[in-house]
């Protein structure tokens, strides 16, 4: 039974494996996405393939379907597990892309990406960095903006009007648009989508810009949700799973020291997602106006400063997000505004709390 | 130099022939009507409307979706040149029997309506 239980509390482990944490962390994310959105069951016999020669396999029927799909369940087992877990997402990627390619109905760009990531996630390890991921995520935005570009409707504004406005018939668009004349609030909201896709994908580039990028990424797209209540599929939790690749988990253990009660129950709740035993917690007798303390290295971080650096760096916390967002989905299925409000309200709270707008200000010494 | 080329693994330079790959999927996409692999999500907004007839008889809605496991109207969110390359590689092989006469009724991010006809 023990050892049961050991076995399956590898599904909220991310050390020890031939992955960064944070990829790992990634890529099972991303499977239990896909799997959420009954990506087995989307897995078929070859129909109307891109590549012709799928065809000749319809002469076995199920015999594509299975073992796709065998291989899909094995390999998503052994990943979530943590065992063989590059082979696993190397493989559970070549299964997504081989299905797209084998039945066109199914090219779906949201499901592409999960592919693409998890399929390089594969070819990485835990001695590089992911940078294979970072290119991946640049030419997403290269060929999102360059197809912009070279659209007239983006830059007449007529794309955006049509969608905004007489297809999801969007209140703040139409309610904004009306003081504008020659669809001027289209033609803005389709430049800055244009310009921005474009800077993402070159700036992501560069190490010096790349943690500004991501940043810019979260808030572009939390604006786009905001706006227009879309998802486009799953891409945007995709997106943001993807994002993870750039989260560099410290290889050392987090010295946490923490004051009173009330902390006491955080820590309880931190132990609890900290299955990798990485955070070491000890009460502090000593009286001050530092109630928690987290040491990395050689930086120390104060109260605020060091809670938001402990909860980005609890993979789990991850996980639960990824758990209550499917489960708010479930829960408020009938009730859809009700649903967006709370996402919206929920997500922008975290983005000012966690990211780090006041980073000068922010009360971190060094440890000498 | 050397010290990059030496930590260059094969499995880099698979991940690097994919990305090329991508690559050049994009930039082929500027000589294709169709948007397949080329990271265009959500650049069109087309409206359409199928009307499906083989041997002489009209399919409903949900049996032309039934017979390209795709959706036959409504508003699609890509280009609908996907559409047209779907229904034309099914009448050319799966369906090359049938006799199908495929009519789709379009507008693209709000223009004046086309028609886009397929014959056997």
């Amino acid at each position: 039974m023990s050892l049961l239980l050991s076995f399956s509390s590898r599904l909220f482990k991310f050390e020890g494996t031939h992955m960064h944490p944070n990829i790992l962390l990634m890529c099972k994310m991303l499977v239990i996405l896909i799997s959420a959105h009954h990506m087995l069951f989307k897995i078929s016999d070859p129909f109307i393939p891109f590549i012709q020669e799928f065809d000749y396999l319809n002469e076995y029927p199920n015999f594509f379907k299975y073992t796709m799909r065998f291989l899909y369940v094995s390999c998503s087992v052994l990943l979530l597990f943590n065992v063989r877990v590059k082979t696993a997402s190397l493989i559970i990627g070549l299964v997504v892309i081989i299905n797209i390619i084998a039945s066109k109905p199914l090219f779906f760009n949201h499901v592409l990406i999960c592919g693409c990531a998890l399929f390089l996630a594969g070819l990485t390890n835990n001695k590089t960095s992911p940078n294979l991921l970072i290119y991946q995520l640049s030419l997403v935005y290269f060929g999102a903006s360059l197809n912009k570009f070279l659209d007239p409707d983006w830059w007449s504004g007529d794309f955006m009007h049509n969608w905004l406005g007489v297809a999801r018939e969007n209140g703040p668009y139409l309610y904004i648009s009306q003081y504008f004349k020659d669809l001027v609030f289209a033609k803005s909201l389709s430049y800055i989508t244009m310009f921005t896709e474009f800077t993402i994908a070159v700036l992501i580039l560069f190490r010096r810009t790349r943690h500004l990028t991501i940043l810019f990424i979260i808030i572009f797209h939390t604006i786009l949700f905001t706006i227009t209540s879309f998802r486009f599929g799953h891409f945007l939790e995709s997106l943001a799973i993807v994002l993870l690749a750039f989260l560099s988990i410290p290889n050392k253990q987090l010295a946490i020291t923490y004051r009173g009660n009330t902390v006491g129950y955080i820590k309880q709740l931190f132990q609890f997602f900290d299955l990798d035993k990485k955070q070491n917690w000890s009460k502090s007798t000593v009286k001050s106006d530092v109630w928690l303390s987290l040491k990395i290295s050689d930086n120390v971080y104060l109260n605020h400063s060091a809670l938001k650096k402990i909860i980005v760096y609890t993979p789990n916390f991850y996980m639960l997000l990824l758990f209550s967002d499917m489960a708010s989905y479930i829960i408020l299925y009938n009730h859809r505004t009700l649903l967006f409000f709370s996402n919206v309200i929920f997500i922008w709270l975290l983005i000012f709390y966690l990211v780090p707008f006041k980073q000068f200000k922010e009360l971190s010494i060094p440890n000498n | 130099m050397a010290f990059w080329i030496s930590r260059i693994t094969i499995s880099h330079c698979i991940g690097i022939l994919f990305l090329l790959l991508q690559l050049g999927l994009v930039i082929n996409a500027r000589f294709a009507p169709e948007r397949f692999f080329c990271w265009a999500p959500y650049d069109s907004h087309v409206q359409f409307k199928t009307s499906v007839e083989i041997n002489g008889k009209f399919l409903t809605l949900e049996e032309a979706e039934k017979r390209y496991k795709y959706k036959m109207g409504g508003w699609e969110q890509r280009s609908i040149y996907n559409i047209f390359s779907i229904i034309s590689q099914y009448e050319k092989t799966y369906g090359k029997n049938d006799e199908a006469r495929v009519t789709i009724v379009y507008s693209i991010n709000g223009h004046q309506e086309k028609v886009w006809n397929l014959k056997p």
